[in-house]
């Protein structure tokens, strides 16, 4: 499960406005995908971080 | 779009050679558009390759003018894509259906590119066409290969462009989002490095 850092889901939600106030279908349909963008990011940075903490905590390389 | 040539091959009268050859040079990416006719492309762009693409210009005396050009194929069809493999109704997959343009593009030592596929446009939802639409546009200008580095490349850039064409009142928020959206880039490339250091030191405890 993926949980949200606070800038994302502060990120997600700002688009999301911006997204609604767009008249243009395009403009929309990019706001859109952005926030999949934004999604992704949020959780490879969830498994880099869980990386980072299984390599520094394998006690075969202290 | 910006630096995009859409040149609808069916639609010329005839064929200039010369000038089709100009085109193709001065393009970074070369993309064949087209519904799937039988398993192909229509006569008209089949017409146009054997035309345009002589010998001598794909590959002749050791010149190769498309050399290192990225090659891609964007192809439509009303058949869903699940029918479009090994055991699917048409039993064999799209990647198998285009290995001709494949060995062309091969041939002709092009940047072969994955093949973007439109299946049953009016079948999708309307999040899944704006997705598509999307994604359509970044198989177009997005810089090669799709990983998420290039994507975040390339939504910044669309970002600033829509920031800009933004009235003043929604441009502040929206500059605020642009930043938030940097910053969360930088994280990600910090976390990267990090993780890559980490990797690095293994590595080298093993030697």
């Amino acid at each position: 499960m993926t949980t949200l850092n606070e800038h994302c889901e502060w990120l997600l939600n700002e688009v999301d406005k911006l997204q609604q106030k767009q008249a243009h279908y395009e403009d929309r349909a990019f706001l859109l995908s952005l926030k999949s963008v934004i999604n992704e990011q949020n959780e490879r940075s969830e498994q880099i971080q869980n990386e980072l903490d299984g390599r520094l905590w394998n006690h075969t390389n202290w | 779009m910006e630096d995009v040539t859409w040149h609808h091959v069916e639609s010329l009268e005839k064929i200039d050679v010369d000038a089709e050859h100009k085109l193709l040079k001065q393009a970074d990416r070369i993309i064949f558009q087209f519904p799937l006719y039988w398993y192909s492309a229509p006569a008209g762009l089949k017409h146009w390759i054997d035309t345009v693409m002589g010998r001598n210009f794909v590959y002749g005396d050791e010149q190769y003018n498309l050399e290192d050009k990225e090659f891609g194929l964007v192809v439509t069809t009303g058949m869903p894509l699940k029918d479009f493999q090994v055991g699917g109704t048409e039993g064999m997959s799209l990647d198998q259906i285009m290995t001709p343009y494949r060995a062309f593009a091969k041939r002709a030592k092009m940047i072969i590119m994955p093949i973007f596929t439109v299946a049953q446009f009016w079948y999708q939802t309307e999040p899944q066409q704006m997705k598509l639409l999307i994604d359509y546009q970044r198989y177009i200008n997005q810089k090669y290969p799709d990983s998420l580095n290039n994507r975040q490349d390339w939504f910044e850039h669309e970002l600033t462009k829509f920031v800009s064409r933004l009235s003043d009142e929604d441009e502040r928020n929206a500059n605020l989002v642009l930043e938030t959206f940097r910053e969360q880039i930088e994280d990600l490339d910090q976390l990267n490095d990090t993780l890559k250091m980490i990797k690095k030191g293994e590595d080298d405890n093993l030697e």
